[in-house]
């Protein structure tokens, strides 16, 4: 029996820059699968990986960035505390996050591999864009989601 | 005899250099090809790092790596574990970062896999990996 859409975890807004890189993403990869062999399928891996990569940013890891501005004007509210549980789950999964990351990694650089071997500098510049946006997740991406767990956390007066 | 067995006491930490240095050379990375490495760089490293000097794509530029302290690129922003890993990029030190780099710099923002020996072929393509990346000099 299909759950009722009460019982859905209710998602949460993002960032629209990021929802509009990640959609980006998505329609480039997309774009490159329907080319012939080597790029076609080296793209549908990589996609493969990267969607629900990608879906599981936008459910846990993005959310609690759209806070930011207000945390920037000093604005802090109980009601923020929904970040938190969220935070929490992004640090436990580090060690995962790392994982996924490295296998995404070695399917964008087949990706690229693939580009340069077929001659298509579109399908080898996209790999080299998507290994860009990888490292942005583990330089400010994560780190900031992190860092507003613990101003919050500071702020609310709260271990939770 | 005291004298002789002082003596041998002095010389054997000599001694012992000695033979180790005169013993061959064979380093898991010795006697790699520089040829094949090109296409190991290519197949492995090229997605995001130039062997040009100066050339910055996601990661630093491998031109010179061999011998070098880790994070000396200029205005590259290197991560934290990496600064605080006070590496030189030696062969032997590269050997053992190339075939697991989270093992060896916990926490590196470089997310390349690795060419683990646990892959057939891997310490060999290392081997030439290391000799073409000597040649970038």
């Amino acid at each position: 029996m299909p759950a009722r859409a009460a019982d859905q975890p209710q998602q949460r807004p993002i960032p629209q820059s990021e929802a509009f890189e990640h959609d980006e993403v998505i329609g480039k990869l997309t774009r490159l699968t329907a080319k012939p062999a080597p790029v076609g399928p080296a793209a549908q891996k990589a996609l493969d990986l990267i969607q629900p990569h990608l879906a599981h940013d936008r459910e846990v890891s993005l959310p609690p960035l759209t806070l930011l501005p207000l945390l920037a004007e000093g604005k802090v509210s109980p009601d923020m505390k929904w970040a938190l549980p969220l935070i929490d789950q992004i640090k436990a999964e580090q060690d995962q996050n790392t994982k996924e990351h490295q296998a995404m990694t070695a399917a964008l650089t087949a990706l690229f591999n693939a580009g340069e071997d077929a001659n298509d500098p579109e399908a080898s510049g996209i790999a080299r864009e998507c290994t860009g946006d990888l490292l942005n997740d583990d330089e400010v991406g994560e780190p900031t989601a992190i860092l507003i767990g613990e101003y919050l956390r500071t702020k609310l007066g709260t271990n939770q | 005899m005291s004298d002789v067995r002082s003596g041998a006491r002095r010389w054997l930490p000599v001694a012992v250099v000695a033979a180790l240095l005169s013993m061959p050379f064979t380093a898991a990375w010795a006697g790699g090809d520089p040829d094949a490495g090109k296409q190991v760089f290519k197949q492995n490293c090229s997605i995001c790092h130039s062997p040009l000097p100066g050339k910055v794509i996601v990661g630093p530029p491998l031109f010179g790596v061999v011998g070098r302290p880790t994070t000396s690129v200029p205005g590259y922003n290197y991560s934290p574990a990496n600064a605080a890993a006070h590496l030189i990029w030696t062969p032997a030190q590269l050997d053992k970062y190339i075939e697991n780099p989270q093992k060896i710099v916990p926490g590196t923002k470089m997310t390349f896999p690795g060419l683990p020996d646990s892959v057939p072929g891997n310490a060999e393509k290392r081997a030439n990996l290391i000799a073409f990346l000597s040649t970038l000099k």
